[in-house]
C-alpha cells in the first residue's frame, strides 16, 4: 500500500489561513491502513482545526467527510456538488489521490495534509517499512521476494558491495544488509546457485514521468481519458 | 495533539479504574481538579467565536 504520514499541524494550520469553510476529506485505503488519513484521522484532525481556530479568535467552519478512495471518480460522485460549497478541501490522501481530487473538485482548491512516503507493508503495529519502488521492471523473482532495487542502499543488482558489518548495511547501521537478506532467502529455498549470474543494466527509461499504464482489453472507444494537465 | 494546538496537554490524563473502584476514583478526580486549578480556566471556553459542530 502506499504510506503516507500526517504533516506538522503547524504547516497544515498555516496553508488553511483565512479560508471560513473547509471540508476534511479522508481516504478510507491506503491511508487507512496506515493510521494517517482515515476516517478517525479525519476526526481528530477537524477537532484540532475546531479548537486552533477558537483559540486564535478567527472563525472556521470545519466539515468532515471520507470516500472509499481518492484515485477513483466513482466515489466522488455524491461528494461533488457538496463540495463546491468550501473554500477548499484538505485532503489526508496520498499525493495521487490529492491530485486527482483537484482535477475532479476543480475549481475548488484541494490542500495535502500527508506527505506521501513510499510503497510497504506493515512490518508491526505502527511500523511500516518500504518494499517497492514502482520502478516497472520487477526482479523479484531472481532475489528470492527480497527487492535489491528497494532494500540495498545502492540498487546493486548482481551481488553485494562487501561493506556490510554483522548484517548491516555500510550506508545506515540500522539498515538490513538487502544482500544478506538475499542470501538467507536463496539458501532457504536452495537456489543458491541462482547469485552466480550477473544481471543487466537496469533500463531507467521505464520510470519516465509521469507513467501512464493502458490495458487496451478494457479501454471503452467513448472513453475520455482525463490527463492531470 | 492538544500540544499542537497550544493546549496544555497535562488538561487531559487516563486513569485505569474498576467500576467499584470509588477511593482510586476519588484520588483521580482531587489530583485533576488540583492540577486544573494551577493552570487556570479552559483557554477554549469563552473564546467569542461559536464551535462548529458541523459533521
Amino acid at each position: 500500500m502506499i504510506v503516507a504520514e500526517r504533516k506538522p499541524f503547524a504547516e497544515i494550520w498555516e496553508s488553511v489561513r483565512g479560508l471560513r469553510g473547509l471540508l476534511v476529506l479522508g481516504c478510507g485505503t491506503c491511508v487507512s491502513v496506515c493510521q494517517s488519513g482515515g476516517e478517525k484521522e479525519v476526526s481528530l484532525l477537524a477537532s484540532e482545526l475546531r479548537m486552533k481556530s477558537r483559540l486564535e479568535g478567527v472563525s472556521l467552519d470545519v466539515a468532515e467527510a471520507t470516500v472509499e478512495r481518492q484515485c477513483d471518480r466513482e466515489f466522488f460522485e455524491k461528494l461533488t456538488p457538496q463540495a463546491q460549497k468550501f473554500d477548499a478541501i484538505l485532503s489526508l490522501a496520498c499525493g495521487a489521490g490529492v491530485q486527482f481530487a483537484a482535477g475532479v473538485l476543480e475549481p475548488v482548491r484541494v490542500i495535502p495534509a500527508l506527505n506521501t512516503r513510499f510503497i510497504g507493508v506493515t512490518s508491526a503495529e505502527g511500523v511500516w517499512d518500504e518494499r517497492c519502488r514502482a520502478c516497472g521492471a520487477c526482479v523479484l523473482a531472481g532475489y528470492g521476494g527480497i527487492c535489491p532495487v528497494t532494500i540495498c542502499a545502492k540498487g546493486l543488482l548482481s551481488g553485494p558491495c562487501g561493506g556490510s558489518r554483522r548484517g548491516k548495511c555500510e550506508a545506515s547501521q540500522d539498515k538490513d544488509c538487502a544482500w544478506v537478506l538475499i542470501y538467507d532467502r536463496l539458501k532457504k529455498q536452495g537456489r543458491l546457485g541462482d547469485l552466480r549470474r550477473t544481471a543487466p543494466p537496469a533500463d531507467h527509461s521505464i520510470q519516465a514521468h509521469p507513467g501512464r499504464f493502458v490495458n487496451e482489453a478494457y479501454v471503452s472507444p467513448q472513453a475520455e481519458v482525463k490527463d492531470a494537465r | 495533539m492538544l500540544q499542537e494546538v497550544g493546549i496544555d496537554p497535562t488538561r487531559v490524563e487516563m486513569f485505569n479504574l474498576g467500576a467499584s473502584d470509588g477511593v482510586h476514583f476519588a484520588k483521580a478526580v482531587d489530583e485533576m481538579a488540583a492540577r486544573v486549578e494551577k493552570l487556570g480556566a479552559d483557554p477554549l471556553k469563552n473564546t467569542g467565536v461559536k464551535p462548529d459542530d458541523s459533521r
